[in-house]
């Protein structure tokens, strides 16, 4: 073939279909006047492709109803009737004069029947719903199995098993578990409770199972398949779901925040147990997967740890602070948690001591911003343990080092409290008298 | 009411298999060649039809919805085919492609249209039912770019592409060896 051949032969279906440029249909057609093979390929094509395009295939009848009978098995299942498409608007404006109708009914017996007259409230205390373990958690971090670990149990009564090599079976008879289960490499947990078969792929998760109670199940993270009463149901992470004789309710939202809790309480305990120096140890990349798994994302948990404080779960809050600190975040993260947990100690919780050391500390080795709202808040501190000379003292020094943003704030929070050196003299006597707090 | 009832009844199972299946078949012989065996093919559409009816919404005409289906399974069973292709030699027992001529003996005796689709099946699937869309089905690029997702470049480069293969894989001089899928690729 010549290398002319060639570079026509790229152009001979444009060609056929006469979408080739003049110029380059002129060079073509001049070729093929001159190469035998070329002309063979080009009518080749030109009656392979009309033939393929008015090519009208028969279908015998014979062959549908073959066909037919091989599509039998999928015919059984009727399909569900569908939303009428065409109607959707009218069902759409039924529906909303429906619902206006009722918000008006609704209103004006609001306005005209006496309150009196109402039932009685719904006794929620009558409503069965389950309760959440009343025992305190043990956290424990025990490795069941080398792919299985208890996080946390309460009053758990139960029996761990491997039927074979990728399965492993827990049957939970009562108590409270929190199980972390490490997936992959067609590895399967199947929990068994009253009521309820759990399967997992690699999740951590919680099962309860008490005595008068639904079993509850929730998803802390991952995804795990529940079967009950015949009925599957797949829940994802932060779901709840409690299950008992009668078939599988959502709890009320008494016992999601409770969920809610236990999570929190799971992530600030957790790292702090280590696993059983009995446990069989994982191996590398299991270890690097689960460190991965259990390493805190600074940013949310400061965010978790502010907003305990603030709802006034102060040891919660520094929990989270100590455990931010333990994954080792980056120094400007680290200086600001430990800022944050001194504040905590010293505003909060009155430590002023320790939040003194803290600060102090942080004012020697911590750099940029922090350091400098450290230097103010051991300032503050002082104001706040009823010591306004060492204050004073504090911000003077503060002010006195300099005319950057440091001096500016510590002379605003000077003339903001107020402190003259008049009253220091006599303080400080009154002072040396005191003990230090 | 009746008229509504009716207007709201869905077909059945049946009912689709009956109305689509002999335009089903012919989209598949057209893409496949005459005389293709098309039954798995054509089970695994209205498979796949029947298991998704209850999710058709009907936004788009049933039979659009049923052939785009089977524009995709066809798809499918075309790169399975490309596979299988990759894997085998004309040393082997059982011909790659029954239905034709068996191309490893040359396409001398094959009358054009199956030497036609014998040089299609060679091109790998995403030329193939792009070439087959464009130049057979005679579907503009932009139609079987929305049909198959892709964009427009996509498609024009790949039929710009899959033709030229195709003329390659056509040429049937004497001596001449017909140059491998990867060969003309790299032209």
């Amino acid at each position: 073939m010549k290398p002319t051949c060639q570079a026509q032969r790229d152009l001979m279906v444009d060609y056929v279909f006469g979408e080739l440029e003049t110029l380059k249909a002129a060079r073509l057609e001049a070729h093929i006047d001159n190469c035998e093979a070329c002309r063979q390929v080009q009518a080749r094509l030109a009656e392979g492709l009309g033939a393929a395009r008015h090519f009208e295939p028969e279908v015998p009848q014979a062959d549908e109803a073959r066909r037919l009978a091989r599509l039998t098995p999928f015919l059984e299942v009727e399909p569900r009737p569908a939303r009428f498409e065409r109607w959707g608007i009218f069902a759409w404006t039924i529906g909303g004069a429906a619902a206006c109708a009722t918000a008006v009914a609704v209103f004006l017996s609001l306005q005209l029947v006496p309150q009196a007259d109402f039932p009685p409230p719904v006794n929620m205390a009558q409503v069965s719903v389950p309760t959440l373990p009343t025992a305190p958690l043990a956290v424990q971090h025990r490795q069941l199995t080398p792919h299985l670990k208890a996080v946390a149990s309460s009053e758990w009564k139960g029996t761990v098993s491997s039927p074979s090599e990728h399965v492993t079976e827990v049957e939970m008879q009562q108590g409270f578990a929190v199980l972390d289960f490490e997936g992959g490499q067609r590895r399967v947990l199947r929990v068994k409770a009253p009521d309820v078969q759990v399967r997992v792929l690699g999740t951590r998760f919680f099962v309860e199972a008490r005595d008068g109670v639904p079993t509850t199940v929730g998803v802390v993270s991952g995804r795990i398949e529940i079967s009950s009463h015949n009925q599957v149901e797949v829940l994802g992470a932060g779901q709840v779901r409690a299950y008992d004789a009668s078939g599988a309710y959502t709890p009320d939202r008494k016992n999601l925040r409770s969920a809610q809790h236990h999570e929190d309480t799971f992530l600030e305990r957790a790292p702090k147990i280590e696993p059983s120096p009995a446990a069989p140890s994982p191996s590398k990349r299991a270890s690097k997967r689960r460190a991965q798994a259990d390493a805190v994302d600074p940013v949310v948990a400061l965010t978790r740890a502010e907003r305990l404080v603030r709802q006034g779960r102060v040891a919660e809050g520094l929990a989270v602070y100590e455990l931010i600190l333990r994954s080792r975040p980056p120094s400007a993260m680290r200086d600001l948690v430990r800022y944050e947990q001194a504040r905590v100690w010293g505003f909060v919780q009155g430590d002023y001591a320790r939040a003194e050391r803290s600060l102090k500390a942080l004012v020697q080795d911590g750099q940029g911003e922090v350091k400098r709202q450290a230097q103010l808040a051991r300032c503050e501190l002082s104001m706040a343990a009823e010591r306004p000379c060492v204050a004073r003292s504090c911000l003077d020094s503060l002010v006195s080092s300099g005319e950057g943003p440091l001096a500016q704030e510590a002379r605003a929070l000077m003339g903001s409290w107020g402190v003259s050196g008049a009253t220091c003299g006599d303080h400080k006597k009154s002072e040396a008298a005191q003990p230090t707090k | 009411m009746a008229l509504i009832d009716r207007l709201r009844r869905r077909a059945t199972p049946e009912e689709v298999v009956r109305e689509h299946g002999r335009h089903v078949a012919r989209l598949l012989y057209r893409l496949f060649g005459p005389g293709a065996d098309i039954d798995d093919v054509y089970q695994a559409v209205f498979v796949e039809v029947l298991r998704s009816l209850p999710a058709f919404r009907g936004h788009a005409k049933l039979s659009t919805w049923i052939h785009r289906i089977a524009l995709n399974v066809a798809y499918q069973e075309m790169r399975m085919q490309y596979r299988e292709r990759a894997v085998r030699s004309c040393d082997d027992p059982e011909p790659l492609i029954a239905h034709l001529t068996d191309e490893c003996d040359g396409y001398a005796q094959a009358d054009s249209r199956q030497a036609l689709y014998a040089g299609l099946a060679s091109l790998d699937a995403k030329k193939r039912i792009v070439v087959l869309l464009h130049d057979v089905e005679g579907y503009t690029l932009k139609e079987i770019g929305e049909q198959l997702g892709r964009p427009l470049q996509t498609v024009a480069s790949q039929v710009r592409t899959g033709r030229a293969q195709l003329a390659h894989f056509m040429a049937q001089d004497e001596g001449e060896a017909r140059p491998t899928s990867r060969e003309a690729k790299q032209r």
